[in-house]
């Protein structure tokens, strides 16, 4: 812990004075040396929880250990919608039973927001509050861009390099038109904060996790459908033309077709209320994957580039809901694994979790 | 006389301000509870029936502050006492029997408010009295109990003020009064957002301020021509309060699109589950339409009235 002490106050400011950045900027990269004596780190992605007042935590407490046993992760991400009109007992409750097992199984934790985590009868940062309660919780608030839950882990072997840096980066909640709500976007000066922090870290490979999907998606599951996916329903909208290139892909959408706006057309993800350059932002700096909840009955990931000549590298998608709280797929349920590796390669995994005994299963993503 | 009708006012206050509190956290969980798979609804029905107690306490003391007649009096006395006896003991053994099969971790488990099951057990517990007292004191004792205020409205104006939209009234204001109270803990510590909130914090509790006036001061006032122009001052000043702040809010959160996402979703929670601006429009209607209401459709008849007697 000393160490880990040590590098966490010695790596912002060698990071800060290695260029020309802000130096605020660093104060919201959390140095994790979880490369140190491996070769691979396992990052775990469970999502839209949805606890309420109803939740019956015992039994989820008991689903969250058959998960984390199964799936063995270093560091487990929850892209938002922990808990939907929630209490602050609620979040306290779920925050320690998460601590509990980061400890059991040596891992740690993270979090960014979803549209519904700021609903409740707390105030607007109370998270900050119940994280700074956790052991094993990684929380930070950066000041000075928009939204509440962006910062940066940055894995390293020990060294002051970060050999992956694992975004969180809010996608906040919605935008209000007159009597109705649209979903938010991850905003232009958290893409630039992102811009500015990979650069500081001389491109380091990354992942973006955040809560509201890109629209990307929609786009790479329309050319799925134009590749003849054989997806479950057969809507990967063969005919309906979407700009880039796809690899591999894997996963559907059951999540039912929504207008949402004129530029998209119909499409079964509850995008934001404009596209973002988010995705180029990240082409141009060393994106691996970009993950997301919000849709709990889709699970469609594909590799995918916005160059039609280009080479798909990043993979983009949904990560499996975690838990039955609110609307679920028992067949979609579970949490997602990334294996990093030190040579900046990755490998994803589908950890299937079901309720009951002897019901995990892990997957390779794309077979 | 008196006695009883104080302990009946003291109880309506109490009974409202309680059942604001319930249903600050009940109403958004029923409907979470209608459009989910929620797991364990079981274990949620004691708050809601606590909130129903309470809630049956309030209209219970309202309706004998109010009867019109000692037949209308005794059936209030048997439905309301009933309601409580029955209520109150079968949450008092829903409770108990959950308790033993191990459904809550302990006493204060706070899966709600910070003293749940606890409070529901209290609140049951003095149903279970409060029904008795009402059906066994009150049917004896009933008679000899002065009117206030008797409701002299027709049938229809009573089945649509006094049962539909009254009752839809005031539990929207409670609701309301309920986050209110809570603003302590829930209030955005960042005040950048003010400016558009402020005024909604108004709208939350002006509703029961005017009500409470009315209701205390107002209504029991024997002399017409000083209540006229109690009521004739108090309701102008409200409806216009309630439009100015309105149109602040309103105007302020078009400015900034973000602000009520950011700082009110404490008090408007069915907003972001729905994605729709409900809670600002229903804080504009109970401040802006029982004050206009009233000021058409009994103020201005009532001056009528007044004159007439003047010139008589």
């Amino acid at each position: 812990m000393t160490k880990k002490k040590l590098l966490l106050g010695l790596l912002p400011l060698l990071l800060a004075s290695c260029n020309e950045g802000p130096a605020a900027l660093s104060e919201y990269i959390v140095p994790l040396p979880l490369f140190q004596g491996k070769e691979t780190v396992n990052v775990l992605h469970i999502t839209d929880l949805h606890w309420s007042a109803g939740t019956d935590v015992i039994r989820e407490k008991d689903y969250f250990d058959s998960l984390f046993e199964g799936a063995k992760p270093d560091l487990v991400v929850t892209t938002g919608d922990n808990v939907l009109l929630g209490s602050p007992k609620l979040i306290d409750t779920q925050l320690s039973i998460l601590d509990e097992l980061a400890k059991k199984y040596d891992f740690h934790f993270m979090t960014t927001f979803g549209n519904h985590d700021r609903q409740g009868s707390f105030h607007p940062d109370y998270w900050i509050e119940a994280f700074a309660k956790t052991e094993r919780g990684i929380y930070r608030q950066l000041k000075g861009i928009y939204g509440k839950s962006n910062y940066v882990i940055a894995l390293t072997d020990g060294s002051n390099n970060p050999l992956w840096n694992v975004f969180a980066l809010d996608s906040n909640t919605y935008r209000q038109t007159g009597m109705s709500y649209e979903y938010d976007v991850i905003h232009e000066d958290q893409i630039q904060w992102y811009e500015d922090i990979e650069t500081m870290s001389n491109d380091a490979p990354n992942l973006v996790y955040c809560h509201i999907p890109l629209y990307e998606t929609e786009y790479a599951f329309r050319l799925a459908g134009e590749a003849g996916a054989k997806l479950e329903d057969n809507t990967g909208r063969p005919g309906v033309s979407a700009p880039g290139k796809i690899g591999r892909y894997s996963g559907t959408m059951d999540e039912k077709d929504v207008v949402k706006n004129e530029e998209l057309g119909p499409s079964r993800c509850a995008v934001g209320y404009e596209r973002t350059r988010m995705f180029e932002a990240m082409e141009a700096h060393e994106g691996r994957g970009v993950f997301f909840g919000h849709d709990h009955v889709n699970d469609f990931c594909a590799e995918y580039t916005l160059n039609e000549e280009g080479t798909p590298k990043i993979t983009i998608g949904y990560g499996l809901k975690t838990g039955d709280g609110l609307y679920y797929d028992a067949k979609m349920m579970g949490g997602t694994l990334a294996t990093l590796q030190k040579d900046g390669s990755v490998e994803y995994f589908r950890c299937f979790q079901g309720y009951g005994e002897n019901s995990f299963r892990k997957e390779a993503m794309f077979q | 006389m008196k006695k009883a009708n104080l302990i009946l006012k003291i109880m309506e206050g109490v009974a409202f301000a309680l059942s604001g509190l319930c249903l600050y956290y009940a109403f958004p969980d029923i409907v979470e509870l209608l459009f989910s798979t929620t797991p364990d609804p079981v274990s949620m029905i004691p708050y809601f029936l606590m909130t129903i107690l309470l809630l049956t306490i309030f209209f219970t003391s309202h309706a004998l502050l109010h009867n019109a007649s000692k037949t209308s009096r005794k059936v209030t006395l048997c439905l309301g006492g009933g309601l409580l006896l029955t209520l109150g003991a079968a949450n008092t053994i829903y409770l108990m029997v959950l308790a033993f099969q191990g459904g809550f971790a302990n006493l204060w488990e706070s899966r709600f408010n910070l003293l749940y099951p606890v409070d529901s057990l209290i609140v049951s517990l003095l149903s279970d009295f409060l029904g008795a007292a009402l059906i066994l004191y009150g049917w004896k004792k009933a008679d000899a109990v002065e009117f206030v205020c008797p409701s002299k409205k027709t049938m229809w104006k009573r089945i649509l003020g006094d049962y539909l939209f009254g009752p839809l009234f005031l539990m929207i204001s409670m609701f309301f009064l309920g986050a209110f109270l809570h603003l302590p803990w829930t209030i955005d510590r960042d005040p950048k957002n003010l400016g558009v909130t402020l005024p909604f914090y108004f709208l939350m509790v002006l509703p029961v301020v005017e009500v409470g006036l009315y209701e205390y001061l107002a209504r029991e006032n024997k002399d017409e021509k000083k209540t006229y122009s109690y009521m004739m001052i108090g309701v102008t000043s409200f409806l216009g309060a309630g439009i100015v702040f309105s149109i602040w809010g309103y105007f302020a959160s078009i400015n900034n699109p973000y602000a009520l996402t950011e700082s009110m979703t404490a008090y408007f929670p069915i907003d972001s589950m729905g994605s729709m601006n409900l809670g600002p429009v229903l804080l504009t209607f109970i401040n802006l339409l029982p004050g206009l209401i009233y000021l058409l459709n009994y103020l201005f008849a009532k001056k009528k009235e007044l004159t007439k007697k003047e010139n008589a």
